[in-house]
């Protein structure tokens, strides 16, 4: 599982994407949700932004 | 008007009726929400996954609702299963090999417990196992408002703990619980168990009410129920396909912004977007009957504890500034937010 962040628009909050080892994105998220925090207090980063969400189908 | 008060009997009034219990026997004496198990938003059988990072807003709940279930060693499952008589619901861990722990529990926030605090409560539950014997409770309160951590990295105060010796029979157990003037921040109740390697650990009508004697379960409706629950995991779920989520307005030619309303006000507001992983499962219905399979799934985008705003996104054909319907196109599709603690 990694987390993804979206391209920011402006005026907008920085949202996050998390793939789960399938590649399917089921969550998206602040930079302030808890899991998240948890996840980059483990040492990780989250990747760079992707033009879109891509969702396995 | 006469009323007779016996000290074995209880307290009978002129029409015959009896209160055989004191005043805590009235409604809305657990403070415990959904601990008939009878609501279950998220699914009604659920593989909880071996690991101790949870709970968290977003993980950790896999079944009935406000109760979190946890295994480490190997992988459980938890269902929302039939009771027995008056109990509809009871909810049910099934065990498996190599599983060395099993936790059972749930959070009850600061409002809902801060004047517990320096009184005796009494938990009261109903619990079988088919292959242990020991069933451990314990009774934490938070280290700051409603802030537990996980059960690896917990932030958390031991109050009490104890045991209970359970059979496979359904059986009530209580306890009374001394719960300490710094509690103000949250109370949390946990039930585990050992090596659940085989066979069923089953929960019920768990209680916790101020007092030091247990009384009988206190039945909610079902619609009070539901509603005490969405103050913490709220899901639109279809019960097919073409049903809308929420309305807002194209943003651009290729997403529409909209917004839900939440039946409840939630506990804090959301950080985050459930959905089903499937881009396919959500539509965007516009001007003229037409509708455009979405391209990417739903993405957060902003919340208060009233209202979520959320993005649908397309690859084309959206008009900026027209307004849209953000909807489903199967029954698999769902959207959900959590505040969960």
């Amino acid at each position: 599982m990694i987390y993804k962040l979206l391209p920011l628009v402006q005026g907008e909050l920085q949202i996050l994407a998390r793939i789960d080892d399938d590649g399917k994105c089921r969550l998206t998220c602040t930079e302030q949700h808890p899991e998240y925090l948890a996840w980059l207090a483990e040492g990780n980063t989250p990747s760079s932004p992707d033009e879109a969400v891509e969702a396995a189908e | 008007m006469t009323v007779s008060i016996s000290g074995t009997d209880g307290v009978t009034f002129n029409d015959n009726s009896v209160q055989t219990t004191a005043a805590t026997g009235f409604g809305f004496k657990n403070r415990l929400i959904n601990g008939n198990m009878a609501l279950s938003q998220r699914a009604t059988s659920a593989t909880v996954t071996a690991g101790t990072a949870v709970p968290t807003s977003s993980t950790g709940y896999p079944c009935v609702d406000r109760f979190f279930v946890y295994s480490t060693g190997a992988n459980v499952t938890a269902a929302q299963v039939a009771g027995a008589g008056a109990t509809q619901y009871r909810l049910q861990i099934t065990g498996a090999a190599s599983v060395t722990a099993v936790g059972v529990g749930q959070r009850i926030e600061q409002k809902n417990s801060y004047d517990m605090a320096g009184s005796t409560a009494t938990l009261s539950v109903d619990l079988a196992n088919t292959l242990l014997s020991t069933v451990t409770w314990t009774a934490n309160y938070a280290t700051t408002a409603d802030t537990f951590g996980t059960i690896g990295t917990p932030t958390k105060t031991q109050i009490a703990t104890g045991t209970f010796t359970v059979t496979s029979t359904v059986t009530n157990f209580s306890a009374q619980i001394s719960i300490p003037a710094a509690a103000t921040t949250g109370v949390e109740i946990l039930l585990t168990v050992g090596a659940q390697t085989s066979g069923t650990f089953t929960v019920g009508n768990i209680q916790l009410e101020k007092g030091s004697t247990a009384t009988s379960f206190d039945y909610r409706p079902y619609g009070t129920e539901l509603s005490l629950c969405q103050r913490y995991y709220f899901k639109i779920l279809p019960a097919s396909g073409s049903q809308a989520f929420g309305v807002g307005f194209n943003d651009s030619t290729t997403a529409t912004r909209a917004v839900a309303q939440f039946p409840v006000v939630m506990r804090t507001s959301p950080t985050a977007l459930e959905q089903s992983g499937t881009a396919a499962d959500y539509q965007i219905r516009f001007t003229g009957g037409a509708a455009t399979t979405c391209s990417s799934v739903p993405t957060f985008s902003d919340s208060n504890p009233y209202t979520a705003t959320f993005i649908f996104t397309v690859a084309s054909g959206l008009t900026g500034g027209q307004a849209s319907l953000s909807r489903s196109t199967n029954s698999t599709a769902f959207l959900a937010w959590s505040t969960e603690l």
